[in-house]
């Protein structure tokens, strides 16, 4: 959202077009070819335009105590109009056709960026210098169209799971689903809760959100989002003599992650027989009744692992050390010796610690676009890396 | 002084003249790679719309939009089990309880995937009227009928999944009030008046065998009358169908000698098939290639087997049971086929590497050109080894699917390898086939004609079921003990007909996505499923327990909870108790 590269080139344009995957068939019966048909790609809007953005912002930069500490502080917002969003129109025009682009939603982010810089000398030989860089976003979608409140065309599902949905009054690739209050401890609470389609003892207990007594897709409501609250970085350094020695970290705070791939390896029926995690091991029983994992079995129902819930949903904050490097270069006189002019020698990890309370391989889950990010189902972890060398200048 | 004058002027000319030669028209550019309504009014652009109309009846890659209705007709009427893990595509799990929530993808993708077609259909009839000079008047009237086939076919799909839907025709699209049609009209009056059409105007034969003709339209609109309990006006129609239908390349109608040689890709368009998804290999995707079936084939086969992928649809042990027979070769209609004493032996808990004898009790034939089971050679592979085929038994059960999978020697030429399971196959899915014709004249007669005109039908169909050289062989005498005879005895009692008649519907037709329907319309879905559900449940209570068929809720699917938010509910009224 936000830009038009989401909007395809023909949208103004109402086309038909042949797919031997969508619109061929075998008319002749030969068994082993298909002849070619047409049907209806796309819808036009010939009505469409730019989107339009306006951005306020107002903002402080100064240089403080010769120059020893420098800050830029904005506070900023950004409020898009006119989004273009693919309406969407009834099934009964056909679902192959692509619905039209049309301009019609609203979005803002407004948030506060600061950067502060230092630097200087503690002794006449140690120098340093400090690089504090935050942000805090806030990201909403205001309003998408008349009569509809959220973009019902992003529904990404994994395995059965749907999580995501980008509604009006939360942020873009927002969580959807059921809020688990916990598990249910005996059939008399079964019993005496809103009725729950498979409900059992050890299965997970859902909040009735509009309060009929029965649990339905009504009741499911915003579990989460992806968006950290408050993005920060620091950058230090240290020079003596020599030695320089640099360090690069960074945080993010105040999101969420949709863990899919505890559906793979909490649960049995998901795959029946392959792996599963541990974590297992302490899921709910008659003894072991103060279990957060839901009774180990191998029904697969609405109680158990086929919604999108908040079982899933993790804390993504992390801080993460994403790079240290300490490096020497060798003095004038040596170097005169071998006829150099600079020979640096260094020594740099990446990626050396992840301080997170998330329970996946690794919280730098990314996603496929802005509207659908933050699940993870898997994604192989970033990896530590030593690196050593010698830069040589002749 | 000069020069300037004269080079400024021809400067001013040359800035003018740019600047009012090119109009706004030169920035727009036309889209390459697709096609613009205009060009589709000649005969190739209505023919290639008439294709891509037929095109969208296997699903296209839509499992759950095909008319093979393996979910909808035989999951839930009883015939097979989904099969498979508890987790795998566990979006059909509620459909197999009746546990049906508004919100289900599949039951989405039905509705939605269906809609193509009728959209694709009304496409065909709108583009006509702007049709070119090079489309003759004969053109015009076939083109038109054809297309009004298709759309009665897709709307007849809908009607009975979902109840009354939205009717929407040609004269109704985007930005001219499609989203504004309710459905608060009852569409087996348009259903009807299409089929008519089609069946007055279309041609005896076709130049293609896919097409639909004349005979096709007239079987589809007698079997629309008996959905509406309208026998009188069926029996017409089907005696007529029955004494002078022709398939669209020229064959009378008539039943193919051995029953297996129905779901056989290399006797496609036989003279059974009155219309049928025309399926074909290796042309480049396998969305041409029965994509709604690729995952309805046993497990871990290897090069032992076909498929090797995903071990759903397992014929159920109510279904196994039901082909059993007495002394006298008939089936057991007193419902006694589930007691203990009668029920097929399965190798239900028994690895591969046990010891097992199949069951020496007698058996109608078609129960091994229906179900694979252990110890009976399985097509032209082997003999089923058992549990080593079944990717879950407690789950789905001992059995595997047996129709419409494929050969050996189809391999590779009927068969499609280009994608990631061999499961993709050249073999036509029949919509409606002969004996289906019979039976439900059959009907007819027992409600309002002749009952031993009824069991002269049935017996044709017990005839064909009964030829020795159809049986499953092994080894050179049949794989099993096969006694199977015809009613002889006369027909006196109408509500006994009626039972042998849909009991033979249900041995006849099984796994071909029709006993759901048939249950509704005979208005026994409630005490059948439940009595079915209760009986499945003792050997499936993982997949099973619990569940019940709700009278009055479950005959029909909800309306889509999507298609209702976006159309709102003044327009779009969803189904009672939902």
């Amino acid at each position: 959202m936000g830009n038009s590269n989401n909007v395809n080139p023909n949208n103004q344009f109402s086309l038909y077009g042949a797919s031997l995957g969508n619109s061929s068939y075998d008319i002749t019966g030969s068994n082993s070819s298909a002849a070619e048909g047409y049907f209806r790609t796309r819808i036009g809007n010939p009505d469409a335009k730019w989107e339009t953005s306006i951005t306020k912002n107002i903002g402080l930069d100064g240089t403080f105590l010769n120059g020893k500490l420098e800050v830029v502080l904005d506070f900023w917002q950004k409020d898009t109009k006119d989004l273009l969003y693919q309406l969407p129109i009834t099934a009964t025009a056909g679902p192959f056709a692509a619905p039209p682009s049309v301009n019609i939603s609203k979005m803002v982010n407004k948030g506060v960026d600061i950067l502060v810089t230092t630097r200087g000398n503690i002794t006449r030989d140690l120098k340093y210098n400090v690089t504090l860089t935050g942000g805090l976003l806030n990201n909403k979608i205001v309003e998408v169209a008349p009569g509809i409140n959220y973009l019902t065309n992003i529904n990404p599902g994994f395995r059965g799971l749907q999580p995501i949905r980008n509604q009006e009054g939360y942020s873009i690739s927002s969580f959807y689903g059921y809020e688990v209050l916990g598990l249910f401890q005996t059939a008399e609470e079964v019993r005496s809760a809103p009725t729950q389609p498979g409900a059992a003892p050890g299965r997970f207990r859902y909040a009735d959100i509009n309060g009929d007594n029965v649990i339905n897709a009504s009741d499911r409501t915003y579990i989460g989002s992806p968006v950290p609250k408050f993005t920060a970085g620091i950058d230090f350094g240290f020079q003596y003599k020599g030695f320089d020695f640099s360090a690069y970290m960074n945080g993010f705070f105040g999101n969420k992650i949709f863990n899919a791939s505890k559906w793979f390896t909490d649960f049995y029926p998901s795959f029946a027989g392959a792996a599963i995690s541990e974590r297992v091991k302490q899921s709910w029983s008659p003894s072991n009744t103060g279990a957060t994992i839901p009774i180990f079995e191998t029904a697969s129902n609405f109680s158990t692992n086929t919604q999108s819930n908040s079982f899933y949903v993790e804390d993504g904050s992390y801080v993460r050390l994403q790079n240290i490097t300490l490096g020497y270069n060798l003095p004038a006189p040596m170097l005169n010796k071998l006829n150099m002019q600079r020979l640096r020698v260094f020594a740099a990890a990446n990626n050396l610690f992840t301080i997170t309370k998330y329970s996946g391989l690794d919280p730098g889950v990314g996603g496929n676009a802005d509207t659908n990010f933050g699940i993870d189902v898997g994604n192989y972890p970033v990896t530590k890396g030593w690196t050593v060398g010698l830069n040589v200048t002749f | 002084m000069k020069h300037f004058a004269l080079k400024g002027t021809i400067m001013t000319v040359l800035l003018v003249g740019i600047s009012i030669a090119c109009k706004d028209t030169f920035l727009q550019v036309a889209p390459t790679g697709a096609v613009a309504r205009e060009q589709l009014s000649t005969k190739k652009g209505l023919e290639g719309a008439l294709i891509a109309a037929y095109s969208n009846l296997n699903g296209r890659g839509n499992r759950m939009a095909s008319a093979s209705n393996w979910v909808w007709g035989s999951i839930r009427g009883g015939d097979a089990n989904k099969g498979t893990d508890p987790g795998d595509f566990s979006d059909i799990n509620p459909i197999q309880r009746f546990e049906n929530l508004t919100t289900q993808g599949v039951i989405n993708d039905k509705y939605t995937g269906t809609y193509e077609g009728v959209a694709r259909a009304n496409s065909v009839l709108s583009l006509l009227q702007t049709a070119a000079p090079d489309v003759t008047a004969a053109d015009k009237v076939r083109i038109t009928a054809e297309a009004r086939f298709l759309r009665a076919h897709y709307y007849f799909q809908l009607k009975t999944a979902f109840g009354n839907t939205p009717y929407v025709d040609e004269t109704v699209d985007y930005g001219t009030g499609i989203e504004r049609v309710k459905n608060d009209v009852d569409l087996w009056p348009k259903i009807e008046a299409d089929f008519k059409f089609a069946y007055d105007n279309l041609p005896e034969t076709q130049g293609a065998v896919g097409r639909a003709n004349k005979w096709a339209a007239g079987t589809y609109l007698a079997k629309t009358l008996i959905f509406q309990s309208k026998f009188a006006e069926a029996k017409v129609l089907f005696d007529a169908v029955i004494a002078n239908g022709l398939t669209s390349n020229g064959r009378k109608y008539g039943l193919v000698p051995r029953y297996a040689d129905i779901y056989r890709a290399s006797n496609d368009n036989h003279e059974e098939s009155i219309f049928a998804i025309q399926n074909a290999a290796n042309t480049g995707s396998v969305n041409n290639a029965f994509p709604d079936f690729d995952l309805n084939y046993p497990y871990n086969t290897g090069p032992n087997g076909p498929g090797n992928c995903c071990g759903f649809f397992q014929p159920s042990f109510e279904l196994g049971n039901s082909f059993r027979t007495n002394a006298s070769g008939l089936p057991l209609l007193d419902g006694s086929y589930n007691n203990a004493a009668n029920a097929v032996r399965t190798d239900m808990g028994l690895g591969s590497n046990r010891a097992f004898t199949p069951d020496a009790g007698n058996l109608d034939p078609r129960i091994d050109h229906s179900i694979g089971r252990r110890g009976i050679p399985y097509l032209d592979w082997q003999d089923h080894p058992g549990a080593d085929w079944i990717r879950n038994q407690p789950n789905g059960g001992p059995y595997s699917p047996k129709k419409y999978t494929y050969y050996r020697s189809d391999r590779g030429s009927l068969q499609d390898n280009s994608s990631w399971t061999p499961g993709y196959t050249a073999v036509n899915f029949t919509i409606i086939r002969f004996a289906d014709v019979l039976l439900m004249a059959a009907e007819c007669e027992v409600e309002i004609g002749d009952l031993n005109r009824a069991r002269g039908y049935v017996n044709q169909i017990r005839t064909r079921a009964a030829n020795p050289a159809g049986f499953v062989t092994k080894g050179g005498s049949p794989a099993a003990r096969y006694v199977i005879s015809t009613y002889n005895a006369p027909w006196t009692d109408r509500n006994s007909a009626r039972t042998a008649v849909q009991f033979e519907r249900k041995l006849e037709l099984s796994g071909e996505g029709f006993r759901f329907f048939d249950l509704v319309r005979w208005k026994i879905a409630e005490p059948v499923l439940n009595a079915y559900l209760t009986y499945e449940t003792t050997f499936l209570p993982g997949a099973l327990a619990g569940s019940r068929f709700q009278l009055g809720k479950h005959e029909l699917l909800p309306l889509p909870q999507g298609q209702i938010d976006l159309l709102g509910t003044d327009i779009l009224i969803q189904n009672p108790n939902y």
